[in-house]
């Protein structure tokens, strides 16, 4: 960046071309106000409020537009610009209603601040027309008031321009200009996410919250910074809170990793906290029925149970489901628990059924089982090359991002076999058949090699088995994908040709790339396809696993994973073991622990015999609902601890209550291994606790004394055994997070891995024969069944179910199906329709759509009253478990029928 | 009002006409649209929306922006009463009220038979006829109440025949 110096009030100020007079102002603490200015937008100049004078200028210029420039003369105080910016806010308060003392907004309000800093006494001037007033609408989250609307046009653009969403507009022109949805529609409406970031840049009170409103003013309740719950970007939330509870989340701009943006989930979907259905106390299975208990009697009864089971079956009859919900320290404190009380290394979690073969995939073949780069650096990539991901419903701030990089010219590639949302603004949309993703990707290497277009250098340098991959990707012609995938040879050339091209290439991939038998193979292959370009240990590049869960990185990296303990420390590696042995001061199991999916299988047959199950609802998220209960059923005993009562809950032996995000501290580590704080705000409901302190508790009443005070007392522990957190600690990460690895205190963390070398030396390519092993159609189940994802609701939905907005949004489940086949099976849009494959079947309503093609059907999995698992597959291709822990079950893919209900 | 059925195909017409490009030349298509329909049906603008990708609000907001555009329809006859300085000398306001009362609609609005839509516009230059008011292109001078009230029933028995 070129250097320019510019003088602003009489001091010289340096600072690089590019930059406007405000912020080069703000960043120097020079005050400038501002209305329609928000750093998230695009320069605006509509509201003139920012005037300042510019020697040489024949008029005022409004510093949020103009550039900075070398030898530029600046002044922010004159007299002329205190005239004229104090006229300009009168002109805007002409037609504002002085509601000050009843306004929702008093005290957040920018426009009340500037009418006190600027001295604004008695307006002289009222334009006397009173325009607007409240807009009806019956959402139940976002108030419009358009007689309190200044007109900066912020909530417009923020729309537009961060969101794309296009939603709302301005009406009308003049005075009597008013922020429009059309035809005066609700905002459930039209195409609004109701992500409410139109809220979060309105100045004053014309947009608010409403759940908010009458819950106190902005001075009178308490905030508290904190990481968002739900998916696994961690955006930063301020949680307000009254005496009642919470009354709204926002998020500050400038915050990391979200820039004070969030979705519909984490602005909204906070009514579960204090919901009547929550867990409040711990419950005992008598006669048959779960009855309430004391904290002791449970833990009695639980400790009885397990020493008995152990003692009569053995260690490794007891299997325990730690959660990526739950944070770093509860998931160290369960793996902890599995191996040093009670003896086995079955452990696992539930985010293993999304990435299992992301951990295997990436650490064998580049050293850590995780994604490589930050979300920042999206916007600093070239080419974007997302695959089998939703990420605008599932991930959607990162979703802002991808969307920021294209409108800033960046190449946007979509593989998905729907015609999801960011197919729109992509350059090439590669619409495959649902698991042929091995066989793309194959093809797009093909074309590179032969091409010639690959990083020589690279891989030369820094990686092995090339030649391999040369062969093996010789025979995977693009004119055969064709016929495989469904996507013309011409687009697949096209394609690998803009990716190899790329300076900076990222690759982004989800449960689409992963949830698949095969999932493994087509981890390997993307990881090829990114050293093959040379692709990895630079910024804006990389490969971007996109995990589900808030924490399934953390339970990852915590040791929540049969294979590991903390930080990925082998527990075959005797070494490592004695290490911990020696802090656990008891010795360890060296068997090796049973998979998520294995201890399902193991319950089945009759062979694991008590489940301790933390934060997951298992009965919802794994495939293959009816033999999952019948694992269940079979258990002598189960203990669930979680926050509601869940599917799984109520096959219970034993509940234990827990607290929900809100209501404890620890860490959760997001999807670019940040580890960022979480924080106590409001109290558990009743008797129910932090997971952390359940958990000791439980092992002091088992005799292995767990004395923890706090969360950072055990957080204290895992920095001592697990090296790449050794250097972030709770005082450095008070107001930004740290991304691991990160050695010791002085390491400011890791932005992006690999820059120097690879975790085993050198990148091993690992070819792949490309194979399809899904279930196949036939006459009586004609249809490809795929799950995933939606913006409104999480997981099994125990939480967004019971908040507003989510529910209003999206009631109730429903199967995309094509125009054409409904016409075929005879059924109108949100007709009821039965969808059947060979393992169960649902109702649910038809949702007519072009996002699917001819022939696939696909449903959302969060819904009880649909569960989408009764119709998938729960078996493993067990070629693929050769001891390495990627097993997975085929979530993606299964054959199935549709049939209009009569 | 009696709902309206819209037929779609004019303005898919209209968009074919226009080829790639559509999006700078969305005002010449609502222009069109409006001249098809009398206004411009909300199913219309939905289709127009779909077809040129462009965003619903943002072709909402074009046409809230110009007078010119109409979201509601209009009858098959515009009555304009003069309300200019002249014409408001000479009653023009016991012309308009006399408007409201035998049409049974107020300012802006239309018939529910959709015969006719009442406004009021500034002077339109004949005020040497004052009070003056346009049935469509036709001018009526030198109004009064009854006089007026004779012209536009003698509008409507023609509409029957
Ligand atoms: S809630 Fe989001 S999508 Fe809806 S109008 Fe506001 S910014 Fe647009
Ligand atoms: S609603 Fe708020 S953000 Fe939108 S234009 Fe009005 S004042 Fe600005
Ligand atoms: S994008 Fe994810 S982390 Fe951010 S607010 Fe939404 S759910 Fe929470
Ligand atoms: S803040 Fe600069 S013009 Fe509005
Ligand atoms: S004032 Fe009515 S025509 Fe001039």
């Amino acid at each position: 960046m070129e250097k320019v110096k510019l003088t602003i009030n009489g001091k010289t100020y340096e600072t690089e071309q590019g930059k406007t007079v405000l912020e080069v102002a703000r960043e120097n603490n020079i005050s400038i106000p501002t209305l329609c200015y928000d750093k998230r937008l695009d320069p605006y100049g509509g509201c003139r409020i920012c005037l300042v004078e510019v020697e040489g200028a024949r008029q005022l210029v409004t510093s949020c537009t103009a550039m900075v420039g070398e030898g530029m003369v600046v002044n922010t105080e004159s007299e002329k610009v205190i005239r004229t910016r104090k006229g300009v806010l009168e002109y805007i308060l002409s037609d504002h209603p002085l509601d000050c003392m009843t306004c929702e907004a008093t005290g957040c309000c920018e426009l009340q601040d500037l009418a006190y800093t600027m001295d604004i006494k008695g307006i002289d001037y009222r334009s006397g027309e009173k325009i607007g007033g409240v807009i009806p609408d019956r959402n139940e989250l976002i108030y419009r008031e358009t007689g309190k609307c200044i007109r900066c046009g912020r909530c417009v653009r923020i729309c537009g321009e961060v969101q794309q969403d296009y939603a709302i507009e301005f009406g009308g022109r003049g005075f009597k200009m008013w922020v429009a949805t059309p035809f005066g529609e609700s905002l459930l409406d039209g195409s609004c996410v109701l992500c409410g970031q139109c809220v979060s840049t309105c100045p004053t009170a014309a947009l608010f919250e409403k759940k908010a409103m009458g819950k106190g003013r902005s001075f009178q309740v308490k905030k508290v910074r904190s990481t968002c719950g739900y998916c696994s970007i961690g955006c930063q939330i301020d949680i307000h809170t009254n005496h009642n509870g919470i009354i709204k989340i926002t998020s500050e701009v400038g915050a990391v990793p979200n820039n004070g943006n969030l979705c519909m989930k984490g602005r909204f979907a906070y009514d579960f906290v204090n919901h009547p259905d929550r867990l409040d106390t711990p419950m005992i299975r008598v006669n048959g029925n779960l009855e309430k208990a004391s904290w002791e009697d449970a833990y009695d009864f639980i400790s009885k149970k397990l020493k008995d089971i152990k003692s009569k079956y053995g260690s490794d009859s007891i299997s325990f489901i730690s959660s990526g919900r739950c944070t770093n320290e509860e998931n160290y404190l369960m793996q902890k628990f599995a191996r040093a009380v009670i003896g086995t290394n079955n452990i696992d979690q539930s985010e293993t059924e999304c990435h299992a073969p992301t951990l295997t995939g990436l650490r064998n073949s580049l050293g850590f089982g995780t994604t490589t780069n930050s979300i920042e650096e999206i916007s600093k990539s070239d080419v974007i090359f997302v695959i089998g991901a939703n990420i605008t419903e599932a991930h959607p701030i990162i979703g802002l991002e991808v969307k920021k990089a294209v409108r800033n010219g960046s190449t946007l590639i979509v593989a998905d076999t729907r015609r999801i949302w960011l197919s729109k603004i992509a350059k090439t949309y590669l619409n495959l058949q649902p698991g042929t993703d091995a066989y793309l990707i194959n093809a797009l290497m093909n074309v590179i090699i032969k091409e010639k277009l690959y990083d020589e250098k690279f891989i030369e340098g820094k990686t092995e088995g090339f030649k391999e991959l040369e062969k093996a990707v010789a025979k995977d012609e693009p004119k055969e994908a064709e016929g495989l995938c469904g996507i013309p040879e011409e687009t697949i050339k096209d394609a690998a040709r803009i990716f190899a091209n790329a300076k900076r290439a990222t690759i982004l991939y989800g449960n689409g790339i992963t949830q698949h038998s095969f999932g493994i193979d087509n981890v390997n292959s993307l990881v090829n396809l990114a050293l093959l370009t040379g692709n990895i240990g630079k910024e804006g590049a990389g490969i971007n696993p996109l995990l589900g869960q808030n924490n399934g990185q953390g339970a990852f990296s915590m040791g929540a994973v049969p294979g590991f303990y903390s930080d990925y420390q082998p527990v075959s590696d005797r070494a490592v073991r004695k290490k911990f042995e020696e802090i656990y001061k008891v010795s360890l199991p060296k068997n090796k622990g049973l998979q998520i999916r294995e201890m399902f299988n193991n319950a089945y047959k009759g062979k694991v015999k008590a489940m301790y199950v933390m934060g997951a609802d298992v009965l919802m998220s794994e495939p293959d609902t009816t033999r999952v209960k019948k694992a269940l059923e079979n258990l002598e005993l189960l203990i669930v601890q979680d926050i509601f009562m869940s599917n799984t809950a109520q096959y219970a032996d034993v509940i234990l209550p827990a607290a929900c995000f809100a209501e404890k501290d620890g860490t959760f580590t997001n999807i670019e291994r940040r580890v960022q704080r979480v924080r106590k705000t409001v109290s558990p409901p009743g008797e129910a606790k932090a997971d952390w302190k359940i958990i000791s508790e439980l092992a002091t009443c088992m005799d292995y004394p767990m004395d923890y005070n706090s969360p950072e007392t055990i957080w204290e522990e895992i920095r001592t055994v697990s090296q790449n957190f050794a250097g972030i600690n709770y005082k450095r990460i008070e107001n930004v997070g740290i991304q691991w690895p990160c050695p010791d205190t002085n390491h400011p963390g890791t932005k992006f891995l690999y820059e120097e070398e690879f975790g085993n030396g050198k990148a091993r390519f690992s070819a792949t024969e490309v194979k399809s092993s899904h279930e196949k159609t036939d006459k009586n189940y004609p249809f490809i069944l795929s799950t995933g994802r939606t913006l409104y609701h999480f997981n099994s939905g125990t939480m967004t179910h019971r908040t507003k907005g989510s529910v209003q949004k999206q009631p109730y489940s429903f199967v995309e199906i094509s125009q054409e086949d409904a016409d075929d099976v005879g059924i109108k849009d949100e007709e009821m329709v039965r969808i059947t494959t060979r393992r169960g079947q649902i109702t649910l309503s038809a949702n007519i759509t072009n996002r699917v093609m001819p022939k696939q059907i696909w449903i959302p999995f969060h819904f009880v009253s649909a569960q989408a698992n009764l119709l998938t597959i729960g078996s493993c291709n067990a070629t693929h478990s050769k001891g390495n822990s990627s097993l997975m079950p085929e979530y993606k893919i299964c054959a199935a029928r549709v049939e209009k209900l009569q | 009002m009696s709902k309206l059925n819209v037929d779609i195909k004019p303005v898919r017409d209209i968009i074919s006409k226009f080829g790639d490009g559509q999006d700078s030349n969305l005002i010449a298509i609502l222009q069109q649209s409006q001249d098809a329909y009398g206004y411009l049906p909300k199913t219309a603008l939905k289709e127009i929306s779909r077809l040129t990708d462009i965003p619903l609000t943002r072709i909402f907001g074009v046409v809230t922006f110009y007078s010119q555009f109409a979201l509601i329809p209009r009858g098959k006859h515009a009555i304009k009463v003069c309300s200019g300085t002249a014409c408001h000398v000479k009653g023009a306001d016991d012309v308009k009220q006399k408007m409201k009362d035998i049409l049974n609609v107020g300012e802006g609005e239309t018939t529910p038979d959709y015969q006719f839509t009442l406004e009021t516009v500034a002077c339109i230059g004949t005020c040497f006829l004052a009070p003056v008011m346009m049935i469509d292109e036709r001018y009526f001078g030198k109004l009064t109440a009854d006089k007026a009230s004779d012209i536009v029933q003698k509008y409507s028995e023609k509409t029957q025949e």
